[in-house]
């Protein structure tokens, strides 16, 4: 199966050590966007949403308000 | 893009529409030409076929066949036209031609140009703009990494610094997390500003956030600061390491250019020392060294003869005078037998007669002559004859045929200026004729010096053409400038050292202030949760950045990786070193390094080591891309490798081959010239190579001053 684009950055942002430890979860959990946005863990949800949103233009003044409802 | 097959028709000097080439899908094609067969030809009808510039419109009738042109006749209408069929996705070809009409005798004119692109589905073939399908399958920046002109412009990475850091960011996910990271700062700048604002609203952290706040802004910008000149002295360590590489890879040329130097001295002294020789003044030598005397033995000879013949013709005259008058008895004591004309009466003069009578020897032949004998007798009446012809002469002066004495006077002048004078002038006549073959030969040597010096200078013209724009000074600046760059570079990196170690502690610095802010405890509940909605956007933001950095690092070690692969199997049985790719920390440019195993800089690689280097890396960023994009592109190289030696060729081609990459080489490697024959010829070797080839070369017979007789001829030589 061919991994999308997206899937492959948040691999590669999940798996950084110092936000995996700060984050506390397992970055293989964690195989699409779609798994990270419905994550119950705060951190891997911000960064699901914030690929997501980037991927569908939206601006950073929406993403922000976004991401920072979901942490509030 | 996998190329499988090229035609080219009327292009420059591939005449008609035979000039076709199929290419091995999956390893080596070598083409096959000496200089001036059309390798560079081929490779710039490739270049004009992926041109989408309007520029090359502009020599559009430049690059007509003049073959063609001239065979055709004034009205007659042709085309050039370059045509690849390629696999990308299936099926496609790609079709550059322009048509043109002569207009009469010297001049044609472009009528239509096209430019366009098929793909075929398996039953369906379709037209394509041009300009898509080459952008689909072929785009510029790949064409970067596929096509090279001879062995210097391997070097990519050195011509173009911003080579391989845009090859990282076209070919790498660099590009997307660079616009992530770049949004998640912007985020995280929100989030601060919006914790900042908080903090400075509760009343028990307002002044330490203040401060922290201004701290930080502080620290920031001597951040920024330090980073440009970070930036600054990585530009200049760059500058003097190219610089210092330049030098070292010129100083065999260096070494040449001193010999070639030294020659063209000693050359021009020879010169001038043989033309010092030469200097005559020919007004001053012709008269005050007696130059004109030069000429005097022949006119001396000629006013001899002269002399002779009118005394001859005068006595004879006189003789038929003194008939007329009847002097019967006076000629016939003065005449010869069988009408000899005998000697004129003054010859010899009277006093040299008495002398020979008085001595009893002729000295006009040397004989003796004792009173009594014939020759007595002979001299005794020539003296009388004298003595009567004196007396007649001036008893008879009147009535004489002749009345003065011109033509004696002149043949006495004649006697007197032979002998002893004659020889000294003739002296001279020698004395000048070898100082004038003097000149002359020393005027040939001039001449061969000045040769020399000419050919001496057209050598170091064709040394420093091989420079890509090297001045000659800048090489012969070397012994200098080594230790002035040297000492610069160190500079540039002892200061980068520096800036490096400030660069960490204000990092340091502005950690612990961010922890010291992050440690802030507000009264206010909502500046606590800005504050961790802040430190989760500052730890994202972080990622990211960390995640780029990865990605980057992975990119090179992989690129190094595969290089250094490559790079063995180039160089099987030679020291092939391992290739670094080293990335400068701020400016982020990136260099391509050779080093020996124990960590040693190879500063001075052969030639031969650096296209190996090189064309392990174009390799590598061939397999990298082909892994990252699922498409292949081909590798196409005109004359890369003119620094190996013969038996490199070999190998080298060899493996090339069986590298499982498509790769189209241009090259006059494989030939031997048979100076006699003035042809070259396959070698044997090539044949044992198991790629394909073809042989492309001028039509014999072809004259070589006029471009309409020449046409290169394709052939195939081998499957």
């Amino acid at each position: 199966m061919n991994i999308r684009p997206k899937d492959k950055l948040l691999q590669s942002v999940l798996h950084e050590v110092s936000l995996y430890s700060f984050g506390e979860y397992d970055p293989d959990e964690f195989m699409t966007v779609d798994d990270a946005i419905d994550s119950d863990n705060e951190v891997v949800s911000a960064v699901g949403r914030i690929i997501e949103r980037c991927s569908s233009d939206a601006t950073e003044r929406e993403i922000y308000n976004e991401v920072c409802n979901h942490l509030r | 893009m996998i190329l499988r097959e090229l035609t080219i028709k009327n292009f420059r000097s591939y005449y008609g529409e035979e000039n076709k080439f199929v290419f091995n899908p999956d390893g080596l094609t070598l083409i096959i030409g000496d200089n001036g067969d059309g390798k560079t030809t081929f490779l710039e009808s490739l270049e004009w076929l992926f041109d989408t510039t309007a520029m090359h419109q502009r020599n559009d009738s430049m690059n007509i066949s003049e073959m063609r042109k001239s065979r055709m006749v004034v009205g007659e209408e042709d085309e050039v036209r370059v045509t690849i069929k390629f696999d990308h996705d299936g099926e496609k070809e790609l079709n550059k031609s322009f048509t043109f009409k002569k207009i009469d005798t010297n001049r044609v004119q472009i009528i239509s140009r096209e430019f366009v692109g098929y793909e075929f589905d398996g039953i369906q073939r379709s037209q394509v703009s041009g300009d898509i399908i080459l952008k689909r399958c072929f785009d510029a920046e790949i064409r970067k990494y596929s096509l090279f002109k001879g062995e210097t412009q391997l070097d990519i990475f050195h011509q173009d610094s911003e080579a391989l850091k845009r090859l990282l960011t076209n070919f790498s996910d660099i590009k997307r997390l660079d616009q992530y990271a770049e949004i998640t700062r912007t985020l995280n700048d929100l989030a601060a500003k919006a914790h900042d604002k908080e903090l400075k609203n509760d009343k028990k952290t307002a002044t330490a956030a203040d401060m922290l706040s201004r701290q930080m802004g502080n620290i920031q910008e001597q951040m920024g600061n330090i980073r440009r000149q970070i930036r600054d002295q990585e530009a200049n360590s760059r500058t003097y390491k190219t610089k210092l590489d330049a030098l070292v890879d010129n100083r065999d040329v260096k070494e040449k250019l001193d010999a070639i130097n030294e020659r063209i001295k000693n050359h021009e002294e020879q010169y001038r020392r043989a033309k010092s020789y030469t200097v005559v003044d020919y007004n001053t030598s012709l008269l005050d060294e007696s130059w004109i005397l030069c000429a005097f033995p022949t006119i001396l000879d000629d006013f001899q003869k002269k002399s002779s013949a009118f005394s001859k013709e005068k006595r004879k005259q006189h003789n038929a005078f003194l008939i007329e008058k009847g002097k019967q008895e006076q000629l016939r004591e003065l005449s010869l037998p069988d009408g000899i004309s005998n000697l004129p009466w003054y010859m010899p003069d009277e006093k040299s007669m008495e002398e020979m009578v008085n001595e009893e020897i002729c000295k006009v032949c040397g004989r003796k002559a004792p009173k009594g004998s014939e020759a007595y007798e002979f001299m005794q009446n020539k003296l009388q004859a004298f003595l009567k012809h004196k007396k007649a002469k001036i008893d008879t002066e009147v009535e004489d045929l002749f009345t003065s004495n011109y033509i004696e006077e002149l043949h006495n002048f004649s006697i007197s200026y032979s002998g002893p004078k004659e020889a000294e002038i003739c002296q001279l006549f020698e004395v000048i004729k070898d100082r004038l073959e003097f000149i002359k030969s020393r005027q040939e040597d001039a001449k061969k010096w000045e040769n020399a010096v000419s050919e001496a200078k057209d050598e170091k013209s064709r040394l420093l053409a091989q420079l890509n724009g090297v001045s000659e000074d800048d090489i012969m600046r070397s012994a200098t400038d080594v230790r002035d760059f040297m000492s610069r570079r160190d500079d540039a990196e002892r200061k980068l050292g520096e800036l490096k170690l400030k660069l960490s502690d204000l990092n340091e610095k502005e950690n612990e202030l961010e922890e010291q802010y992050s440690l802030l405890k507000p009264t206010n509940k909502e500046a606590e949760r800005y504050g961790r909605i802040h430190n989760v956007f500052d730890h994202i933001y972080k990622a990211f950045l960390s995640a780029r950095e990865t990605n980057r690092r992975n990119f090179l070690n992989r690129l190094a990786e595969l290089s250094n692969q490559y790079l063995s199997k180039l160089n099987v049985t030679d020291f092939h070193g391992v290739i670094e790719i080293y990335r400068h920390q701020e400016s982020e440019n990136i260099d391509v390094i050779l080093k020996s195993e124990n960590g040693t800089y190879v500063t001075s690689p052969s030639e031969s080591q650096k296209t190996t280097m090189y064309m392990s890396v174009l390799f590598a960023i061939a397999k990298i891309t082909a892994d990252l994009r699922e498409t292949e592109y081909p590798l196409i190289f005109d004359a890369p490798t003119s620094s190996f030696s013969e038996m490199k060729e070999t190998e080298f081609y060899e493996i090339i081959n069986k590298i499982q990459k498509q790769c189209i080489i241009v090259t006059k490697d494989m030939l031997t010239y048979d100076a006699e024959k003035k042809t070259s010829t396959i070698k044997d070797s090539a044949f044992e190579l198991s790629c394909p080839i073809y042989r492309i070369e001028k039509e014999k017979d072809f004259n070589p001053n006029d471009l309409s007789t020449i046409r290169v001829i394709t052939t195939k030589i081998k499957d």
